[in-house]
C-alpha cells in the first residue's frame, strides 16, 4: 500500500509542473494582457505598453513560465498583479467556502445517495423503481434551472434562507449553515442519484453472487450477509464513484458560487481570467490538480482498505 | 405465535415513534435555523448599515490609475471636485476653482482643515504631489493629463496648464467616471505606491476596514471621524459586495440583503417595476457598428461616405430595439437623446430607408453590394444582438457582412492592431463637456476608438467650435458637431442601452454628466 502512495505522490509532481504549463500558455493565447484587461478597452496601447512593463508581462510567456516556477518551488505563489494581494492568501481565503460547499454535498450525496440505492436494491419493489425514477429526475434537472427556483422559493417567496452570500462558521455556526443549505442540496441533487444508482447496482450484483447464496443455504441471518459480505463487496467500486463525483462537485461549485454569490475558489477563477491575472489563474490551477491527486490518493488508500486486492496492487 | 405478532406491532410503533422524533427533531433544527430570517449572510440588514451590490468587473485593487470610478473609491477618497447628489459639480478639496479665457489654465483654491483619515493635513502639497504622482504612471487618462503642466500659484493654490483648449476638467478632477484623478492621496501612500493596491490613503467620508472585507467578495467602510462634512456619513458602516450574477442580486434586493443593486440588467427592468423598486438611470451605453477604415485601406467600399451611410440608412432599428430587449431606445444620430447636441430635427440623421440606402450603394458603384469581416465583441451581448439583427437588415441591400466573434480580451487589441476595418461594440454616452461628449473623435479616446487614425477637416473645424464655445454658443456648436459626424457616418449607431441601478428605500439621488452617483450622499428615504 505504501509503494501505490509514493507512486502517486512521485507522478503528482511532474502533473502539477505539465498542467500549470498548459494553463500558463493557454491562458497567454487567450490574447489580450493584464495590462489591457486592468486598464480597460479604452486604454490607449501605450498606457497598455507601459502597464504590462512595469508588471514584467512584457517577456516572453516561457521567461514568464519560469519564473513564476522557480518561486513557485519555494511555496511562493507570487503576488496577484492586479489586486496585489499574495496569490497563496487569496486561494486560502476562498477554500472554506469551495469546500464547505463540496464536503457539505458529498456528505448530502453518501448518506441520501448510499442509503436509497441500498434501501432500493435490499427492498426492491416500488422503492427500487422510484429510487431509480428519482434518480433520472435527479439527472435530468439542471443545476441553474434548479438553484434559481430554489432562491426563489426558499429565499425570496418564504424567506426562510438567504438567498446569495457566505457566512464563516467563526463568525456565526448557524448562519453558516443557513447559507450552505440551499447551493449544497442544489449542487448534490444530481450527484445522489448517481450514487443511489450504482449503490444499488452494486448491491444487487453482489446479492446474486454464488457466495451469497452459500451463506444464506447455510443459515446465515440475512441482515448480517447483507451489512458484513455484500456492502463490503459493493463499497470498493461505490467509493470508487463517491470519489468521481467530489471531483464533479468541486467543478459543480463553479456555478453555485457564481448563483449564489459566495467568494469561494470558482468566483475567484472567474474573475482572475476576466481580469488576465496569471499568477492567480497558475495557482488555482496548482491548487485544484492537487486537490484531485489528494482525492484519488485517499480513494486508494480507502480500496486497499476494504479490498485486499487492491492492497496488493 | 401471537405473542410474537404482539412483538412485532410493537417494533412497528417504536420504529414509527423514532422516525416521527427524528422529523421532529429535523424540523426544530431548521426552524431553529431559519429563524433568524435570511439574515444569515455576510450583508448587513440593520438601517444603520448601507450594502450595495457592485457587478463582477469592479475593481479588485484600491489602485486609482487603473481603474475607472467605483463606490470603493469614491468612499475612501475625497476629490477635488465632488459630484453632487442632484448629478452637479461642487468643490471638494479644491474650494473653488476657474478656467482662464482660453481655457488652457484651470487654477484651483485648496480648502483648508481638511485632513487625511490617517491624521495629516491635506495641502497644496498634497494634491500637487498627488497629480504628479498620476503623471509619473501608466493610467486611463494618460492622454489628458500626461500633457498637463502643475505648478503652484501661491500657498494654497495651483494651476495646471493644458497645451489646448480643455474644458473638462470638473469630470477629470472629481470622483466621477472620468478614472479618479481627482482623488487626492496623502503622503504616507505616496510613499509606498505598492501600499496603494491594498490599502487605502484618503480623506473620504469613509474608511476601508480591511479586516472585514475579503478581497474580491465585500468590501466594508466605516465613517471617518476626521471627515469635514457630516452631512456625507449617513450609515455606521456601507458594504459593498461583488455579485456576479445580475439574477442573484435582484434576489438579493427583493430579500433585503441588499438595499441598492448597481449589478446592471437592463433586462431586469420589468422585474423591478414589478417588485416595486426604484430605478435610476446611470451610464447609458450605445451599441454601434463602429466604421474605422475610413480611408478604405481594408475594405475599400467604406472609404466613400455614400456607402456609410448607406449602411446607416438601411437599419430598421425599432424592430433592432426590440430584439435586444426592454427599455432600450434606439439612436439615430452621432449623440444620444437626452445628451449634448441631440437635435430631433437634425437633417443627417439615419432614418430608416431602404430605397435610399440602396441609391447610395449604386451611386458610389456597387449596385451589387460588397461583402466585408465585421469584428463583434462576444462579451458583449447587447452588441451581439444589435449586429446580428443589423445583418440581416444590411443583406436586404446586398452588404453581406461576414460576423467574427472575438472575447473581449482579444477584441480590442486586434482592432488596435488594425486587423478588422468595422466592428460592432457597445460604448458609454457623456453628457460633459467636448471632450468627453465627443471622445470619439478627438484624442485621446480616439486612439482606441479611431485605430486607423482618420481625420477630417469639417470635423476638425467643428470640433474646435466645440472647444471654443461659451455658455451660450455650446449647445448650437454641439448641434453642429453632431450634425457634421451623423452625416460622415463614421459611427452607425444602433441603440442606446441604459445601465440601470435599482434600490429600494434609498434616495440614490441622480447620475452625474457622467453617469455615476454620489455614493456617500445616499441616505434613507424620508
Amino acid at each position: 500500500m505504501l509503494s501505490v502512495v509514493i507512486r502517486r505522490l512521485i507522478v503528482a509532481v511532474p502533473l502539477m509542473g505539465v498542467i500549470s504549463f498548459i494553463v500558463f500558455v493557454l491562458s497567454s493565447l487567450a490574447g489580450g494582457s493584464v495590462g489591457q484587461a486592468i486598464l480597460g478597452p479604452t486604454a490607449s496601447a501605450a498606457s497598455v505598453a507601459a502597464l504590462n512593463a512595469k508588471l514584467g508581462a512584457d517577456r516572453p510567456v516561457l521567461v514568464q513560465y519560469v519564473d513564476w516556477l522557480r518561486h513557485a518551488i519555494t511555496g511562493d505563489l507570487g503576488l496577484s498583479v492586479v489586486s496585489g494581494v499574495p496569490v497563496a492568501d487569496t486561494i486560502a481565503s476562498r477554500i472554506p467556502v469551495t469546500m464547505s460547499l463540496a464536503v457539505g454535498a458529498l456528505l448530502l450525496v453518501i448518506i441520501l445517495g448510499v442509503t436509497s440505492g441500498a434501501i432500493a436494491a435490499i427492498r426492491g419493489g416500488i422503492i427500487g423503481r422510484l429510487a431509480e425514477v428519482l434518480a433520472v429526475l435527479g439527472r435530468g434537472l439542471p443545476s441553474f434551472w434548479l438553484a434559481l427556483i430554489a432562491v426563489l422559493v426558499f429565499g425570496v417567496n418564504l424567506a426562510w434562507l438567504p438567498v446569495s452570500g457566505y457566512v464563516p462558521f467563526a463568525d456565526s455556526p448557524s448562519g453558516w449553515i443557513q447559507s450552505l443549505i440551499l447551493p449544497v442540496v442544489v449542487l448534490g441533487v444530481s450527484e445522489i442519484a448517481l450514487v443511489a444508482v450504482v449503490t444499488r447496482a452494486e448491491m444487487l450484483s453482489a446479492m446474486r453472487s454464488d457466495y451469497v447464496r452459500s451463506l444464506r443455504a447455510n443459515g446465515y441471518p440475512w441482515k448480517r450477509i447483507v451489512f458484513k459480505h455484500v456492502a463490503k463487496n459493493a463499497a470498493g467500486p461505490v467509493l470508487t464513484m463517491v470519489s468521481l463525483v467530489f471531483v464533479s462537485l468541486i467543478g459543480g461549485t463553479i456555478l453555485m458560487e457564481q448563483i449564489f454569490g459566495m467568494p469561494g475558489l470558482g468566483t475567484l477563477m472567474v474573475s482572475a481570467t476576466t481580469k488576465h491575472d496569471l499568477q492567480v489563474i497558475q495557482g488555482l490551477a496548482v491548487f485544484y490538480t492537487a486537490m484531485v491527486v489528494v482525492v484519488f490518493l485517499l480513494t486508494d488508500i480507502a480500496s486497499g482498505y476494504l479490498n485486499a486486492k487492491a492492497r496488493a496492487r | 405465535m401471537q405473542v410474537l405478532k404482539q412483538g412485532r406491532t410493537i417494533g412497528k410503533v417504536r420504529r414509527g415513534r423514532r422516525l416521527a422524533a427524528g422529523l421532529i427533531a429535523v424540523a426544530l433544527g431548521v426552524a431553529a435555523l431559519t429563524a433568524c430570517g435570511s439574515g444569515g449572510s455576510s450583508s448587513g440588514s440593520a438601517s444603520d448599515t448601507l450594502t450595495v451590490a457592485l457587478p463582477i468587473d469592479s475593481p479588485t485593487s484600491f489602485e486609482l490609475t487603473q481603474q475607472c470610478s467605483s463606490p470603493m473609491f469614491q468612499l475612501a477618497y475625497e476629490p477635488l471636485i465632488r459630484i453632487t447628489k442632484d448629478g452637479g459639480y461642487e468643490p471638494g478639496i479644491a474650494a473653488s476653482w476657474q478656467y482662464s479665457s482660453d481655457k488652457t489654465v484651470f487654477t484651483m483654491k485648496i480648502r483648508g482643515g481638511v485632513k487625511f483619515a490617517d491624521g495629516t493635513d491635506v495641502t497644496r502639497d498634497s494634491v500637487l504631489n498627488t497629480l504628479n504622482y498620476y503623471k509619473s504612471v501608466p493610467g486611463l487618462n494618460d492622454g489628458y493629463i500626461k500633457p498637463w503642466k502643475i505648478a503652484a500659484v501661491d500657498k494654497d493654490s495651483i494651476a495646471i496648464t493644458s497645451p489646448a483648449p480643455f474644458a473638462g476638467m470638473e469630470s477629470i478632477l472629481s470622483d466621477s467616471g472620468n478614472c479618479n484623478n481627482g482623488m487626492i492621496i496623502s503622503a504616507a501612500g505616496l510613499a509606498n505606491p505598492d501600499k496603494l493596491k491594498t490599502a487605502t490613503f484618503g480623506a473620504g467620508p469613509y474608511v476601508y476596514d480591511a479586516a472585514q472585507s475579503q478581497n474580491g467578495d465585500h468590501y466594508t467602510y466605516t465613517p471617518n471621524p476626521l471627515y469635514y462634512d457630516k452631512s456625507r456619513q449617513n450609515y455606521k458602516k456601507i458594504i459593498l459586495r461583488v455579485i456576479a450574477d445580475q439574477n442573484t442580486a435582484m434576489n438579493a434586493l427583493a430579500s433585503g440583503q441588499i438595499q441598492v443593486n448597481m449589478t446592471g440588467g437592463a433586462q431586469l427592468a420589468d422585474q423591478a417595476k414589478s417588485k416595486g423598486f426604484d430605478s435610476t438611470v446611470g451610464r447609458v451605453q450605445a451599441t454601434a457598428i463602429m466604421l474605422w477604415d475610413r480611408a478604405g485601406k481594408l475594405t475599400p467600399e467604406l472609404g466613400d461616405v455614400r456607402v456609410r451611410r448607406a449602411m446607416a440608412l438601411a437599419l430598421d432599428r425599432d424592430s433592432i430595439a426590440k430584439a435586444v430587449g426592454t427599455a432600450i431606445t434606439t439612436q439615430d444620430q452621432f449623440t444620444g437623446a437626452g445628451f449634448p447636441g441631440h437635435d430631433d430635427n437634425l437633417p443627417s440623421k439615419y432614418t430608416y430607408d431602404v430605397n435610399q440606402a440602396k441609391k447610395l450603394l449604386a451611386d458610389a458603384g456597387y449596385p451589387d453590394g460588397f461583402s466585408m469581416t465585421l469584428e463583434v465583441n462576444s462579451d458583449d451581448p447587447d452588441a451581439t444582438i444589435a449586429v446580428n439583427a443589423a445583418a440581416a437588415q444590411l443583406g436586404k441591400i446586398g452588404i453581406k457582412l461576414d460576423l467574427k466573434s472575438l472575447p473581449n480580451s482579444s477584441f480590442f487589441t486586434d482592432f488596435a492592431a488594425k486587423k478588422f476595418s468595422a466592428g460592432a461594440v457597445s460604448y458609454g454616452l457623456y453628457g460633459t463637456l467636448p471632450n468627453e461628449a465627443y471622445r470619439l473623435y478627438k484624442l485621446p479616446y480616439s486612439a482606441v476608438w479611431n485605430p486607423f487614425a482618420s481625420t477630417d477637416p469639417d470635423l476638425d473645424k467643428a470640433y474646435d467650435a466645440l472647444n471654443a464655445s461659451t455658455k451660450d454658443t455650446f449647445e448650437a456648436n454641439a448641434k453642429q458637431f453632431n450634425d457634421t459626424m451623423t452625416a460622415k457616418a463614421w459611427y452607425v449607431p444602433i441603440v442606446a442601452v441604459p445601465q440601470f441601478i435599482y434600490s429600494k428605500g434609498i434616495d440614490v439621488g441622480k447620475r452625474d454628466p457622467m453617469g455615476q452617483f454620489a455614493i456617500s450622499a445616499w441616505a434613507a428615504k424620508k
